[in-house]
């Protein structure tokens, strides 16, 4: 068997790659299904939990918020500490 | 099929009014799905290797769509973009799952007998599509994805960078290391044939 090119591989995938046609069946059956009271049910379905969720979510970032306050707090203290104490040196030099 | 340039424009706003009459009236959908059915089963087809578990995802595909369809904006992304990244992750999700060990199947090449082709000639034919098949299957998901879509699609660099998140250049240049790593696969395995 001799060896094959770059370019036979190029041709052998164009030929081995082409669009393909679902079964009738099957397209028809998707069809029924997107149409069909079924889409529907599974739109209320889907749509809970998301809405569950943003509903939550401005409570999470709020709680997040607030408990970051007494550290936020804290750091404030000790920068200005650090910050005067450096003022007193200053003035004492 | 869609080709870029102007008619890919053309086509990306014709499918935002087609999105929002759906988003109106649910039935509307049927048009987008009518449209796409062909392009999101061919691309799943390739990637999983049967008709069944291309049936079932592509379904999943639309259904999905169906749903989130209120997610979708016309930021320039086309809706077959948009449906092709969803079967893209639909199809990852089905490879992750452990028990999706299967073999890949011979149906692909049912529709490769040439005509005017010896007997012999279709055996060696068959042998090498298989051959084609195995290489491509060993190929990395992103290398196997930028093939399917360039060649089973018929998709340009820019409409590929569209469904990947690459530029044309990027899409470009992946269509070239694949196809060159696909040849070095093929050819390995010739080798181990001889």
């Amino acid at each position: 068997m001799r060896k094959r090119g770059y370019r036979h591989t190029v041709r052998l995938l164009k030929s081995y790659l082409h669009p393909v046609d679902p079964d009738p069946a099957f397209s028809r059956r998707l069809e029924d299904l997107c149409q069909g009271l079924g889409a529907d049910d599974l739109l209320v379905a889907e749509s809970e939990p998301a809405g569950y969720f943003s509903g939550r979510r401005g409570m999470i970032i709020g709680g997040a918020v607030f408990s970051a306050l007494p550290f936020l707090g804290v750091a404030a203290y000790a920068i200005n500490k650090h910050l005067a104490r450096r003022r007193a040196v200053a003035l004492g030099v | 099929m869609e080709k870029g340039g102007d008619g890919g424009r053309e086509l990306c706003h014709e499918d935002g009014a087609l999105v929002q009459q759906a988003r109106e009236k649910r039935e509307a959908f049927e048009a987008l799905y009518t449209k796409y059915l062909r392009k999101v089963y061919t691309y799943v087809y390739y990637r999983v290797g049967n008709a069944e578990d291309a049936e079932d995802i592509t379904e999943s595909v639309f259904l999905h769509a169906l749903v989130h369809l209120d997610r979708y904006q016309d930021r320039g992304v086309p809706f077959s973009a948009w449906l092709l990244r969803i079967a893209h992750n639909l199809v990852a999700n089905w490879h992750r799952s452990a028990s999706r060990k299967r073999p890949v199947s011979l149906e692909a090449a049912e529709g490769l007998h040439d005509q005017g082709l010896s007997p012999e000639e279709a055996v060696e034919r068959a042998e090498e599509i298989r051959r084609l098949r195995e290489a491509l299957a060993s190929l990395p998901e992103e290398r196997q994805q930028v093939l399917i879509l360039r060649y089973a699609e018929g998709m340009r660099h820019r409409e590929i960078g569209q469904v990947m998140g690459k530029s044309a250049g990027a899409v470009k240049v992946l269509v070239h290391r694949s196809l060159v790593s696909l040849h070095r696969r093929l050819s390995e395995k010739e080798e181990e044939k001889r």
